[in-house]
């Protein structure tokens, strides 16, 4: 709503969100920045402002600036809570650094509504470093014992793939403006993902019923989920988007 | 690569409020142990993975009874999100890059938090793994969890480890199987033997009826050759004995379990050594005699030992006859060819006096080895035989068991204790006959104890004493015709089966003389004069012509009597001939190799009697002694001094005459007896120690 008031010159999406006209569209989509591909928002006709002023005389009218929106995104760890003091780096649109708040925030202001894409980088950890392989000292053993003490180095099996510091920032590919409406289960599939689940806005049935059963394991507790998209919508709509 | 991760956000109204969540997405193994009852293993993470407790008394010591007991695999998932995708158990072996088992988990397994599958030790069935449990000859293994994520997420303790074991509890020794063996003799033995328990000696009785023939056998090797040869095989030399060895699994409160499947194929050492001979059993001259003897090279063998070394004839220090001989095995299966030993054994390369032997992972005989047991034939010789299990095993199944050093044993777990195995020979009394019933018996028993003291069991197979000897009368008469006219006037008329106990009756030198008038129409002069030209001139010439008749006939007779199985035939007279007016044989006994019927494995002797000394026990052993080779001592008896320890030592042996004292085999008699090579013995007696 907002890029698309922006789009037709208003310098307020509330013009093109609180006409009469869209009232029943506002009643289904109670936040403006989440609107479905395929709804119907109307134009309504441009109303013109008269100003009788004498014409021998420079006059200087100001128009109102635009108001453009805001970016938040919140860094949370797999249970939900905030991750604060983690570097983070918007380098598209625009290269904004900063740090997370608190809360952990990261507020772009004045974001251009036209931007669809973006690229944010959070350094979200720090990696434990391993260290150095030392061999392991051999024990001396003066009383024999059975059995005798374990040698690691004797299992050829493949060693498991160590995580490094590359894996400490994530790069974020932002989809700007394409969060859909809770309401719609792409919405809650889109939500879910965000927060880390293995979904997507498409996924099918099967998978989306994993992620959900893992998000009522975790976030709601539940030791026998459903797996019912329909059943964490609006808890995953207060997790993702309720400041 | 840095993690990338696409996600999809709204903006926010200039004046609103509303925000985009954001999650790394991020899981790992947090733990993984075996756990049953209060015992818990060890949980491993790379080092790049948080820290976790452990479970309490984590071990890498873990250890359980395959089958037998069903622990749990317990593992922990933190995995908020359910990002796994996949995650799967593997066991490896030291040593292999591969699993030996895997097992891929199942969705409900692998959610966020904590798990647990029974777990009793089964897996794949495999080359290694026949039965389908994990075993000993593999153990230590390293459980593995491995788990793998969605893409865009974070994979931060890829995977968790622990160690499990399946040990050794003990090891029993156990009487091994008769198919195990393929000489008759071998099988023959097997009846007769049984497992040592520990503080108690198992005989081992070779049967050798192995007897002189001759007095050229007397003087030679044969007495030490042939009991040799009897139980040699190619180049193996004394019996075989099959000793099994059963493996027990120590299950996770350190208790026994029998789990043969849990066992898979392992090596145990065989080791064995001597226990210092007893000589308080012999009299004091054959203790000094034998004290020297048995102290040759006894701290330069190995084992140390008072065996009968190779010098003498023994295995003692001879590394070309193993006591525990290589063997090629058979096939494992519900049974195997019988006469074929069914165990691989190999000689250590090191200790070469030990082996060893590999246990069967399947089939009848799964959880189990062995070794052929083959001591030396040498009686007395004692055996007290160990199995070991390597605590420290490599991946390849060596160990460091095969060292000379006897402290390396102490690595290993030992085979429960059993007892001594001492080899005896066993001859046999094969016929008994009395010339009367009223013949007091002969004390076998009694007379077997002297052998004893030589290792020889004196073993009455006769099936008790017969009497009379039927048809004597005419089997005597029968040789007696070969006999010259005129000697025949000596024996006296009637059936010679009643009318004496004795071999034979004879008229006295009076009743021949009155008989030789009648029968050659002699006056008395010409009686007397053709007795003084045939040498009957005194009374003892003529008991002298007594002796010989009865050397002759009574011999040839009692011969008719052999039987046919091996050992010694005794032919009880009393006496071995008399006279009218009470006259009687001075033989008190006679082992005669004219015995037509006496081959290396019959022999025979008459037991005549004698007032004492010496005792019916004597004569019979000393007679018996001639059987087995023994000639006659010096002295009296006129025997050579080099088969005897020195008449100044001992003048009573067993073979001699000499009755001042009581006869007793002298020290190397005694040996010689017992198999050693007489003919590299001195009958000085401090020459034979070194």
């Amino acid at each position: 709503m907002v890029s698309l008031a922006d789009s037709l010159g208003m310098h307020d999406y509330h013009t093109l969100y609180d006409d009469g006209s869209n009232a029943a569209l506002k009643k289904t989509r109670p936040n403006p920045n989440q609107l479905k591909v395929g709804d119907v928002v109307n134009d309504p006709p441009a109303k013109g402002k008269v100003h009788k002023k004498p014409a021998d005389r420079a006059l200087k009218f100001a128009i109102k600036p635009k108001k453009p929106p805001k970016l938040r995104i919140v860094v949370v760890d797999g249970d939900g809570q905030p991750q604060s003091g983690k570097n983070w780096q918007l380098t598209a649109p625009k290269v904004v650094k900063g740090t997370t708040k608190k809360d952990g925030l990261i507020e772009i202001p004045d974001f251009d509504p036209q931007q669809k894409n973006g690229a944010l980088e959070v350094e979200w950890q720090k990696t434990k470093a391993a260290k150095p392989a030392k061999p392991p000292k051999e024990k001396e053993i003066k009383k024999p014992t059975y059995p005798r003490p374990i040698k690691a180095d004797e299992f050829t099996d493949d060693p498991p793939t160590a995580p490094t510091a590359v894996d400490d920032i994530m790069q974020f590919t932002l989809k700007i403006g394409s969060m859909p409406p809770f309401s719609e289960d792409t919405g809650t599939r889109s939500r879910l993902h965000n927060l880390g689940f293995p979904c997507k806005p498409d996924s099918d049935g099967p998978t989306t019923q994993k992620s959900v059963k893992a998000y009522q394991r975790s976030r709601l507790k539940q030791k026998t989920p459903s797996g019912v998209l329909a059943d964490i919508r609006n808890d995953a709509r207060d997790k993702h988007d309720n400041p | 690569m840095a993690l990338k991760r696409t996600v999809y956000v709204a903006r926010t109204a200039y004046d609103l409020n509303h925000v985009n969540r954001l999650t790394v997405p991020k899981y790992g193994v947090l733990k993984l142990f075996v756990t049953i009852g209060s015992k818990n293993s060890k949980s491993h993470l790379i080092p790049e993975a948080p820290e976790q407790a452990q479970e309490a008394n984590a071990t890498n010591d873990f250890h359980f009874a395959p089958e037998k007991e069903k622990p749990k695999i317990k593992y922990e998932l933190d995995d908020k999100c359910g990002c796994i995708k996949k995650a799967k158990l593997e066991l490896f072996h030291r040593q292999k890059k591969d699993a030996v088992w895997k097992k891929d988990l199942t969705d409900d397994d692998i959610t966020d938090g904590k798990h647990e599958i029974e777990w009793d030790g089964k897996i794949d069935k495999g080359t290694d793994f026949p039965e389908e449990y994990i075993t000993v000859e593999h153990s230590p293994y390293k459980l593995k969890l491995t788990i793998e994520g969605e893409a865009e997420t974070h994979n931060y303790s890829p995977a968790a480890w622990t160690f499990l074991h399946v040990l050794v509890h003990s090891i029993e020794l156990e009487k091994g199987e008769k198919d195990a063996l393929s000489r008759t003799l071998d099988k023959d033995l097997f009846d007769t033997y049984g497992l040592p328990a520990d503080g108690a000696t198992q005989k081992i009785n070779l049967i050798s009826n192995l007897y002189s023939v001759g007095g050229a056998d007397k003087a030679d090797g044969t007495s030490f050759t042939a009991f040799r040869d009897l139980w040699k095989s190619g180049s193996e030399e004394g019996p075989n004995i099959p000793v099994f060895a059963k493996l027990f699994i120590k299950n996770s409160t350190d208790g026994k379990e029998e789990v043969p499947k849990a066992i898979g194929k392992v090596k145990l050492l065989w080791d064995w050594h001597d226990t210092k001979e007893d000589l308080s059993i012999h009299f004091k001259e054959a203790k000094e005699f034998l004290t020297d003897a048995l102290n040759y090279d006894n701290d330069a063998t190995r084992p140390k030992g008072d065996n009968c070394h190779k010098d003498r004839g023994g295995k003692r220090g001879d590394d070309t006859k193993p006591v525990f001989p290589v063997r090629g095995g058979a096939a494992e299966g519900a049974t195997y060819p019988a006469g074929t030993f069914p165990f691989k054994v190999d000689r250590g390369t090191t200790r070469t006096w030990s082996s060893y032997s590999e246990t069967w992972r399947s089939g009848k005989l799964m959880g189990k080895t062995g070794v052929s047991f083959q001591p030396s034939h040498i009686a007395g010789d004692t055996y007290v035989i160990d199995a070991y299990f390597p605590h420290n095993r490599k991946p390849d199944g060596k160990d460091d068991l095969d060292d000379t050093d006897d402290k390396k044993l102490e690595n290993a777990i030992k085979a429960k204790k059993t007892g001594i195995w001492q080899t005896w020979r066993e001859i046999h009394i094969s016929l008994y006959l009395k010339k009367d019933a009223s013949i007091a018996n002969l004390s076998f028993p009694t007379i077997a104890t002297t052998l004893a003291k030589a290792y020889i069991d004196l073993a009455d197979k006769s099936g008790g004493p017969q009497a009379p000897m039927a048809g004597y009368d005419g089997k005597i008469r029968a040789h007696l015709a070969g006999v010259s006219a005129e000697r025949q006037l000596a024996v006296k008329a009637g059936d010679m089966g009643t009318i004496t106990k004795g071999g034979i009756s004879y008229l006295d030198r009076t009743g021949f003389h009155a008989a030789l008038k009648v029968a050659k129409g002699f006056n008395d002069a010409q009686a007397t004069s053709w007795m003084n030209s045939h040498a009957m001139a005194s009374v003892n010439a003529y008991r002298d012509v007594l002796e010989a008749i009865a050397d002759d006939v009574v011999v040839k007779t009692c011969n008719e009597y052999f039987n046919a199985s091996d050992g010694i035939k005794v032919f009880h007279l009393e006496p071995y001939w008399e006279a009218d007016g009470g006259d009687r044989s001075d033989t008190g006994g006679f082992a005669s190799v004219a015995f037509g019927n006496i081959t290396q494995k019959k022999a025979g002797y008459i037991q005549g009697v004698l007032t004492p000394p010496p005792s019916v026990k004597e004569i019979a052993s000393h007679e018996i002694g001639h059987t087995l080779f023994l000639p006659h001592a010096p002295g009296r008896a006129g025997g050579p001094q080099a088969p005897h320890d020195d008449v100044a030592h001992w003048n009573n042996c067993m073979m001699s005459y000499e009755f001042d004292k009581e006869m007793k085999f002298c020290g190397l008699c005694l040996l010689r007896l017992r198999g050693w090579n007489y003919q590299v013995l001195n009958s000085n007696r401090s020459s034979n120690k070194k």
